[in-house]
């Protein structure tokens, strides 16, 4: 593959994979690392020797990137402390001083989109992945049969209970409020 | 929330991307790495030096190197010796405990934002602006890590008064303004959070007990570490009875979260 080549998968890729390992790892410099090994994994296997004039040696380059992605999170969790839990996990009720300053709103607003960020962390991985291919990178039911390896008709049954997960985590954390 | 309103948070989270300069070093590296193992492949030629001169050679360099890493210290983002002094700075944070961290990051950022704002050359400005807001990822990164919030109170004073500066920081660049905002909201909601926390902290205590109550009886499928769950809510009633409650707070929102982490 040239550097050309390389560079056109790269710009069209790039984004979606690390938003795909971010709302897994939820650390910017976590997610740089893993996004970095996923590429330069993807680098090395297209530079290896070809067995035969028409063999390619990756057939899909988005079922591969999003298959290493998921591996490198796995691999990730593996190794992860089990104490390392984002802060983020407490409670997001207001002081009665920041309801008197001008951060309510933007903090507010900021708030509602960590909530859903923090509900995709709880929810089944396989629930969180499935929204995030679908809703964030704007993947296709097929698209996502290939980077998944999953049939079609589990891709939309999964999709349909990943909403309904998100919101039931949503609705939980607003009650507590 | 309806399921329409969800979808549409979910989308905004797009908004979520890698840092511009990050990806360009990142690509580049990867290119790099083909030409760096045709290189291997040639040997190298070799060399015999006295061992007279060698000491010399050393010398000179370690003395070379002291005075440029003590010139780097006064070194400008826009120097050529700044390099070595992001080096130094990197060295700092390595040192820094976990709820140092952001503090130290904040008065990185809060250097290169004089120096963006006294820049005139056109580059220099788009340059200070990427490596600013890559400065405030991961700002917001190292607060996030500090779990605990006995922590975060001993941390507050100094932290709250650098977020709310930078919050009243100026910047031509939208998309750095709204990281600044972003950055300073988050740490200053934290803070805030965390010090209704502490003046609550007997009833938000009853309440996680009662919350750890009904986790530990629906979770009945994963098995709970009896003995270790059962230590630290000996070490939760030592805390107690010394009127140490933040400390009790501390142990208490770490059962939880084990209890969390062994039910997913």
């Amino acid at each position: 593959m040239t550097e050309e080549e390389f560079s056109k998968i790269y710009k069209q890729y790039l984004d979606k994979i690390y938003r795909f390992i971010y709302f897994k790892v939820n650390y910017v410099e976590e997610t740089q690392d893993l996004t970095a090994k996923v590429f330069l994994k993807f680098w090395k296997k297209v530079n290896e020797p070809k067995k035969g004039i028409f063999d390619s040696n990756i057939k899909n380059h988005q079922a591969f990137l999003y298959k290493s992605a998921h591996n490198a999170v796995i691999d990730y969790y593996r190794t992860k402390s089990r104490q390392d839990v984002p802060l983020s996990s407490l409670p997001d009720t207001l002081s009665d001083d920041q309801a008197e300053n001008n951060f309510e709103k933007k903090a507010e607003d900021s708030l509602a989109l960590e909530a859903v960020r923090l509900g995709l962390h709880k929810i089944r991985k396989e629930y969180a992945e499935i929204l995030i291919l679908y809703y964030l990178n704007d993947m296709s039911i097929p698209e996502i049969k290939m980077a998944l390896n999953k049939g079609e008709g589990s891709i939309r049954v999964m999709l349909h209970r990943a909403i309904k997960a998100l919101r039931s985590q949503l609705a939980l954390k607003e009650e507590k409020i | 929330m309806t399921e329409n309103e969800l979808i549409e948070k979910l989308k905004l989270l797009k908004s979520v991307e890698p840092d511009t300069n990050w990806a360009f070093s990142l690509k580049n590296e990867i290119l790099s790495q083909k030409q760096t193992e045709i290189r291997v492949a040639y040997s190298r030629p070799k060399f015999v030096v006295p061992r007279y001169a060698m000491a010399f050679s050393i010398l000179s360099v370690f003395a070379f190197l002291s005075g440029t890493f003590a010139l780097a210290q006064k070194a400008t983002p826009l120097s050529a010796l700044y390099p070595i002094k992001k080096v130094t700075q990197q060295v700092m944070l390595s040192l820094a405990s976990q709820e140092q961290k952001p503090g130290l990051q904040l008065s990185f950022v809060q250097e290169k934002m004089e120096y963006l704002n006294n820049s005139d050359k056109a580059t220099d400005k788009v340059r200070l602006t990427s490596e600013i807001r890559s400065d405030l990822a991961k700002v917001s990164d190292s607060f996030k890590k500090i779990n605990k919030p006995s922590k975060i109170l001993a941390v507050s004073k100094d932290l709250e008064a650098q977020a709310e500066k930078l919050g009243k920081s100026e910047s031509s660049d939208t998309e750095l303004s709204k990281d600044i905002l972003n950055t300073s909201s988050e740490i200053l909601a934290v803070i805030g959070q965390t010090k209704t926390l502490a003046s609550q902290c007997p009833g938000y205590i009853s309440n996680q007990l009662e919350e750890l109550k009904n986790l530990v009886t629906s979770n009945t499928s994963s098995p709970i570490d009896i003995e270790s769950t059962t230590k630290s809510l000996l070490e939760v009633k030592k805390y107690l009875e010394t009127n140490d409650c933040l400390s009790a707070l501390d142990s208490l929102d770490q059962i939880r979260k084990n209890v969390l982490l062994n039910s997913l």
